[in-house]
């Protein structure tokens, strides 16, 4: 079946007047705006379940493919961490009739490399390159996925590498604050656990590797991507050449975690650290809520952008940190808000301290329509230059399907600009709740536990 | 034959699109424009030909310091204002400092050109700072320091001792981000003196790509930048190093490394130079993918380190070719370091296939399409050029010099930089438990 999707935005900027002291000059105003037209999407499948779009886009000879498999660290059990990480790098280690060197080589003779990314709903196998090759990568792919080669010598190697990665994940702080606030908020569910131990690494077998594959890979669960220039036809022909023969296989798995988050503080060691590293949030509600849009432009006024108040506050105003930030992170059907900040030891408890007085602040203040105005044509442009770059088309067709999200697109710059002064405030008053803020603390804690134990209870 | 880029007084007509076309005004300042229809976005790409290399003893990391107060606030734009302004048309922005330049950039919604212009114009035409502003820019600026070197693993090592180790000139020896002394030690003052040598017109490259008028835009770059007074010249810093006379040695013990590790790095010369073809062409066969030969003998077959990464450092001037690896747990460091020392010994003697340089060729022509992508990268890379030589042009040219690139070319590169007297050394040992 074909479907032929043609998107078209007008790309709204509200012209900015704004009032500055009367004996400066004031900034040049704006003419009119353009429209935004994205690109055409063509989608189609095969009858084993296969998914397939197409977005002719752009004018350099080039190509994005990306295969989206719905399977990730979801689908590990307590016991196999990163199992779903390992067996997606060992894909490209090997198939039934070519080596790891051979699969770089011919990737790299087409001017690009094949890339894997796991992550925690969904998995990916792509690469990028010049646009004659695209059907030679696609066939590529479908040789990788479809006829595994498991080669023993290189998942020997790549278990040391993983072992590797982990102590070198395990020596920032950013991922030590990361595993704990995910820990304290996900519990036993797979997005709580974002490391393995070295002995399960070292523990892993070849044969869970391969049932590991044969339960997670088929066509049922993959969507290919190809945003770039490309012969739409040749490419068409491609995917239904290499993927018609894979077998269906099981369904998306699905297993809808139900968070908790309480006031309470967890200290991670880190002796002699010149800086903590805060990571403070809660869950909220994923992009299928009615208040996603309204949520999302709270958290962008909030903390979610230079100019955002924590920002001004603890960056510009005190100096205590560079890199303050706020985001919101969706799964599917779920999502949490963190605020990040990596501030100097001394100055921990103040830097926390400003973080709750800001969300207090808009929880009993709604924000001046001017302040909402910026925020809103702040986000409308990014999501401009979001979707002007082949990687950036891909990704947010990823997120409309993961998430089941139709109009979403269409709908984008509407939704932002709708929402208004009250839907922030009551956004921070309905779901950033003081009283639900996990707080995780890596750094010296000696230092540390003084400045903050007027917070909240610090946990063992 | 080489035809010199001309940069134009006037515009007469509205150029085609894709064509560079280049204007200097009066006080000096370059302006490169290309359109570029596909998207409705512009970027404006302002670099100053200044960087850590300007700075004296005692003052490192005041170039990038600064780079932090030219968002502080000028004549007719307050503190963090400027951010705000572009933010709030949907644009984005920032700044970032090298050993070599400064850049600031916008990306703006099409119809927001001119506010980025006046933006620009207005802090190249006065600061307005105030001590507390330093202050507060100059705590972020430790905490920059701290988040990204003192409170990682292997980054005291990556961005700062390499240099330390390798260069007998401080232009290049000290780091972008500097010491915590030198920072305390900066004054308001230094930050006047510093705008007023370095942040004229006549010592920057304004460049602009994307949906815009070229006609129109120039009159605007006339209307806001020509006023602004050009400077004097810039004194012209001494960035020779002497040859290597023997191997360098240095042992350093890493807070928070996991495993030990190893830094190798060798003389290289400028960017300027004929030979820098052939060494990105040495980085891609040595150092790129899965395929390349340091991956293939010191991970996959000999398996003596854990990660390996390098290649060609970036510099303008006398630059660095360097391999940093993690040793493998059950390896011997002189292991790692012999194999290390044979594959650059290898490259020089041995035969290099002619499908492997085809295999490398291929990947910078990639690589090449790759950072034409955007406005914004194709910007700098006209900012680059621009900077490097006076013209712009030279983007369409650069691709065809790798392709002239032989085998020859390659071995007796290696042979004359991969030599034992040109290298440093530096050993990562993890700190041991008290």
């Amino acid at each position: 079946m074909k479907i032929l999707t043609s998107l078209s935005i007008f790309f709204l900027i509200i012209l900015l007047i704004m009032p500055l002291f009367s004996q400066r000059e004031t900034p040049p105003e704006g003419s009119q705006p353009k429209d935004f037209v994205l690109p055409a999407v063509k989608n189609f499948s095969l009858d084993n379940g296969f998914q397939a779009s197409l977005v002719n886009y752009g004018e350099l000879p080039k190509a994005v493919v990306r295969i989206m498999i719905s399977a990730g660290n979801i689908n590990e059990s307590k016991e196999n961490v990163w199992l779903a990480d390992i067996t997606m790098d060992l894909l490209k280690e090997g198939t039934s009739s070519l080596n790891a060197g051979e699969i770089a080589r011919k990737a790299a003779g087409m001017g690009g490399t094949v890339n894997t990314a796991v992550g925690l709903d969904q998995s990916w196998i792509g690469g990028e390159v010049l646009s004659e090759f695209t059907p030679d990568l696609i066939s590529l792919l479908a040789e990788i996925l479809l006829s595994p080669g498991f080669p023993e010598k290189e998942f020997e190697r790549l278990k040391k590498d993983y072992l590797r990665n982990l102590n070198i994940q395990k020596s920032r702080p950013q991922s030590l604050a990361q595993e704990k606030f995910l820990g304290v908020l996900y519990g036993d569910h797979p997005y709580g656990r974002i490391f393995p131990s070295e002995s399960m690494i070292s523990g892993y077998t070849l044969p869970q590797v391969k049932n590991f594959y044969e339960i997670n890979f088929g066509a049922l669960r993959a969507h290919i991507y190809v945003v770039g220039k490309f012969n739409a036809e040749k490419v068409e022909k491609s995917i239904r050449t290499s993927f018609a023969s894979w077998k269906t296989g099981e369904e998306t798995y699905v297993n809808i975690p139900q968070p908790q988050s309480k006031r309470k503080i967890y200290l991670v060691k880190r002796p002699d650290a010149p800086q903590s590293t805060i990571y403070l949030g809660l869950p909220v509600i994923d992009p299928t809520q009615e208040d996603y849009f309204p949520m999302l432009v709270t958290n962008t006024l909030l903390g979610g952008y230079f100019s955002s108040r924590i920002t001004s506050n603890i960056r510009e105003d005190k100096g205590y940190t560079y890199s303050p930030r706020s985001s919101i992170t969706n799964h599917f059907r779920d999502a949490y808000w963190v605020q990040t900040a990596d501030v100097s030891t001394d100055v921990t408890g103040a830097a926390i301290k400003e973080i709750f007085y800001e969300i207090d602040r808009l929880q009993n203040e709604a924000p001046t329509q001017d302040e909402l105005e910026g925020v809103q044509n702040y986000m409308a442009g990014v999501f401009v230059l979001r979707n002007s770059s082949r990687t950036g088309i891909v990704g947010q067709l990823v997120f409309m399907n993961l998430h089941g999200l139709n109009n979403y697109l269409n709908n984008y710059v509407k939704n932002i600009y709708e929402v208004t002064p009250e839907d922030v405030q009551e956004m921070a008053q309905k779901y950033l709740k003081d009283d639900e803020m996990t707080i995780v603390i890596v750094g010296d804690q000696e230092k540390v536990r003084g400045q903050v134990e007027r917070f909240a209870e610090i946990m063992k | 034959m080489k035809r010199n880029f001309q940069f134009l007084n006037t515009l007469d007509q509205e150029p085609e699109e894709q064509q560079i076309v280049g204007i200097q005004l009066n006080n000096g300042l370059q302006v490169v424009m290309l359109k570029n229809q596909r998207t409705p976005i512009v970027a404006v790409d302002l670099w100053y030909k200044v960087g850590s290399k300007d700075e004296q003893p005692g003052k490192s990391g005041f170039a990038h310091l600064f780079e932090h107060m030219m968002f502080e606030g000028s004549q007719n734009v307050g503190k963090a204002e400027h951010m705000k302004l572009i933010n709030d048309v949907g644009g984005m922005v920032n700044g970032s400092t090298t050993q070599d330049r400064t850049n600031y950039w916008e990306i703006v919604p099409a119809n927001q050109l001119e506010l980025a212009l006046w933006l620009e114009a207005d802090r190249m035409q006065s600061l307005h700072v105030t001590r507390e502003n330093f202050d507060n820019q100059r705590a972020t600026v430790k905490e920059e320091r701290r988040l990204r070197i003192d409170n990682q693993p292997y980054m005291r090592v990556l961005y700062e001792l390499k240099d330390e180790i390798a260069y007998s000139n401080f232009a290049y020896k000290h780091s972008v981000i500097g010491s915590m002394e030198d920072l305390d030690r900066a004054t308001l003052q230094d930050v006047r003196d510093f705008h007023d040598l370095y942040y004229r017109p006549n010592n920057a490259v304004l460049t602009l790509v994307g949906d815009f008028q070229m006609c129109h835009a120039a009159e605007l770059i006339q209307k806001y930048f020509s006023p602004i007074p050009a400077g004097q010249s810039i004194p012209p810093v001494n960035l020779t190093e002497p040859p290597g006379k023997q191997e360098i040695r240095f042992n350093y013990e890493d807070q928070f490394a996991p495993f030990p590790a190893i830094s190798v790095a060798f003389k290289i010369p400028e960017r300027t130079h004929p030979d820098y073809y052939a060494l990105e062409i040495l980085e891609k066969i040595l150092f790129d993918g899965e395929s390349s030969r340091f991956y293939s003998r010191l991970v996959e077959e000999d398996q003596v380190a854990l990660h390996v990464f390098g290649g060609q450092d970036g510099k303008f001037g006398p630059g660095l070719f360097f391999i940093f690896a993690q040793l493998h747990p059950q390896k011997h460091f002189s292991d790692l370091e012999n194999t290390i020392l044979q594959e650059f010994e290898k490259i020089g003697q041995d035969a290099i296939s002619k499908q492997e340089l085809v295999k490398a060729q291929n990947k910078i022509r990639h690589d090449f399409i790759s950072q034409q992508e955007s406005v914004r990268s194709l910007a700098d890379l006209l900012c680059f050029y621009t900077t490097l030589s006076g013209n712009p042009e030279q983007l369409y040219r650069e691709m065809s010099r790798f392709e002239k690139v032989t085998v020859d070319d390659l071995q007796r590169v290696a042979r004359k930089y991969f030599s034992a007297t040109n290298r440093s050394i530096i050993e990562i040992y993890p700190r041991k438990e008290s």
